[in-house]
């Protein structure tokens, strides 16, 4: 399939003109060729236009698409290669740019971006339309980590207010359950796949979306897949427990239909924020922490883990830090003690 | 910390532009600075003087207010903690002057002096220059020295 209307770059100092140019030549495409998909993460409605029908494939399978009632219009989204459509590479940008000022070369223009030099792929998204589009130059060039969270960067742009994308783990029961927060290598997962272990719920060990009501909390499955280092894995399943190949992070991405007891609910009423915390106690313990201690903890990769909005991001942690209570959890060997100390705490805190 | 600059003391400051994210918690404020990652914690008295320099008062109002409440230390601790304030870009001078308020930070009955912790563990993610601060292989948010072998 060819399409007459490919985007030429730009003068390397417009990326706001290149990215809108993309949009535009996105809008032109013919979708009779294009792979459609429909996702609806939170129940926020988006409609995927896809070049390969194997990534589409992928991410049908690896978003979760929950109910919801998001008052949003459809976004639609174009995950192309230029390749297959007849367009030109996308622009490898030569020139330094630093991370602030070309969002904020993209927010005066009314739309949100990422580049990604090492695929080059380009995401663009413009909020008011409700349309966005990512560009690699061949089928493939994605980055290693979009089977982990397919169109992450888009499902941000395009919730709703008073919803964000968390890079948290969850873990709870009944339909109650806690945040878990930290820095990568803090235990997040390893907590998570304690608790599911346990035959507790989770809506992801890595990203989910939290949704912030007026009396109500409450976390919600973006991705069904779990991310875990195979180490972890074996102590919690045994040493036979095998799920293929590891990914670029060196972990095994799980699919939740893979295990014995698919652990994933449908949401979380968040009662508390837990600091997982590698201890190697004999007992695992759960001990209040201030808030500001565990906004220190939590920010800087919720925030810095999306590509943009970083004063939203910092304002939204800190008010879910203010508004649940947060505690540390000193994490012993045994994870079905872990298992235990978080149960009581939700069982205590509903 | 140096002292504060002479020119700024009778000055009333604000935070210094949209970069400048400030969440207050009762004892401790949390403030970010988006422009360079950094981020500090004004605990207990800090977070009383962030308010009030936040809603108008001059730094010399509150070194008065200190002077009068204690020791030596607890002025000088004041003017550093201003002084930092403003050298790492947190507060900058009123761009329109407000009716000077009374401050509102209590001295007397702690013998903790003020402090600004800072803390740099977000600098590289915020900064992570799209193009060329990432791994050619992995990609931002991870940094090149974060990679295991690289």
């Amino acid at each position: 399939m060819r399409s007459a209307a490919a985007p030429r770059p730009p003068a390397i100092e417009d990326v706001a003109a290149y990215a809108r140019g993309l949009l535009e030549a996105a809008a032109a495409l013919p979708r009779a060729g294009l792979h459609r998909r429909w996702f609806s993460p939170f129940g926020l409605p988006i409609e995927g236009y896809f070049t390969d029908p194997a990534y589409a494939d992928m991410a049908a399978a690896n978003i979760a698409s929950t109910p919801g009632n998001v008052a949003r219009d459809t976004a639609t989204l174009f995950l192309v290669d230029a390749a297959s459509i007849g367009w030109a590479p996308p622009l490898h940008m030569a020139e330094e740019y630093h991370r602030p000022q070309f969002n904020a070369a993209m927010a005066a223009a009314g739309l949100r971006s990422w580049y990604l030099p090492a695929a080059p792929m380009w995401q663009v998204y413009s909020p008011g339309l409700r349309v966005g589009v990512q560009l690699v130059a061949t089928r493939g060039r994605t980055p290693p980590w979009e089977s982990g969270g397919p169109l992450r960067t888009f499902i941000h742009w395009a919730l709703p207010d008073g919803a964000r994308l968390c890079h948290a783990g969850t873990v709870g029961v009944d339909g109650a359950g806690v945040l878990l927060v930290g820095a990568g290598g803090s235990g997040k997962s390893g907590t998570t796949l304690a608790g599911i272990a346990a035959g507790l719920e989770t809506v992801g060990d890595d990203y989910c979306i939290v949704a912030m009501g007026p009396q109500s909390i409450e976390a919600r499955p973006v991705f069904r897949i779990l991310k875990q280092d195979p180490g972890g894995v074996r102590r919690v399943y045994g040493p036979d427990a095998d799920h293929g190949p590891v990914n670029w992070q060196g972990k095994w991405e799980i699919h939740v239909s893979r295990l014995e007891r698919p652990p994933l609910a449908e949401r979380l009423a968040l009662k508390a924020i837990v600091m997982p915390k590698v201890a190697l106690v004999e007992r695992s313990e759960i001990r209040p922490i201030p808030a500001p201690l565990a906004l220190r903890a939590f920010m800087p990769s919720n925030v810095a883990q999306l590509p943009d909005g970083e004063a939203e991001g910092v304002r939204f942690t800190a008010e879910l830090c203010r508004r649940l209570p947060t505690f540390e959890l000193l994490l012993s060997r045994d994870p079905d003690d872990i298992a235990a100390a978080i149960a009581g705490l939700v069982g205590r805190l509903s | 910390m140096a002292p504060l600059d002479n020119s700024l003391r009778e000055v009333q400051l604000e935070a210094a532009g949209p970069d400048i994210v400030a969440e207050d918690f009762g004892g401790e404020i949390v403030v970010l600075n988006l422009a360079n990652g950094r981020y500090f914690s004004l605990p207990g008295i800090s977070a009383g003087l962030w308010r009030d320099l936040a809603e108008g008062c001059t730094p010399a109002s509150l070194m008065e207010l200190a002077a009068a409440a204690g020791p030596a230390a607890l002025t000088e601790a004041v003017e550093s903690i201003v002084a930092g304030l403003v050298a790492e870009g947190l507060l900058r001078p009123r761009t329109v002057p407000v009716a000077n308020p009374a401050p509102k930070v209590v001295f007397a009955g702690t013998e903790a002096l003020p402090v600004l912790e800072s803390y740099d563990d977000m600098a590289d993610l915020i900064l992570a220059d799209p193009i060329h601060d990432v791994d050619e292989n992995i990609g931002w948010p991870v940094k090149k020295e974060d990679v295991p072998g690289a």
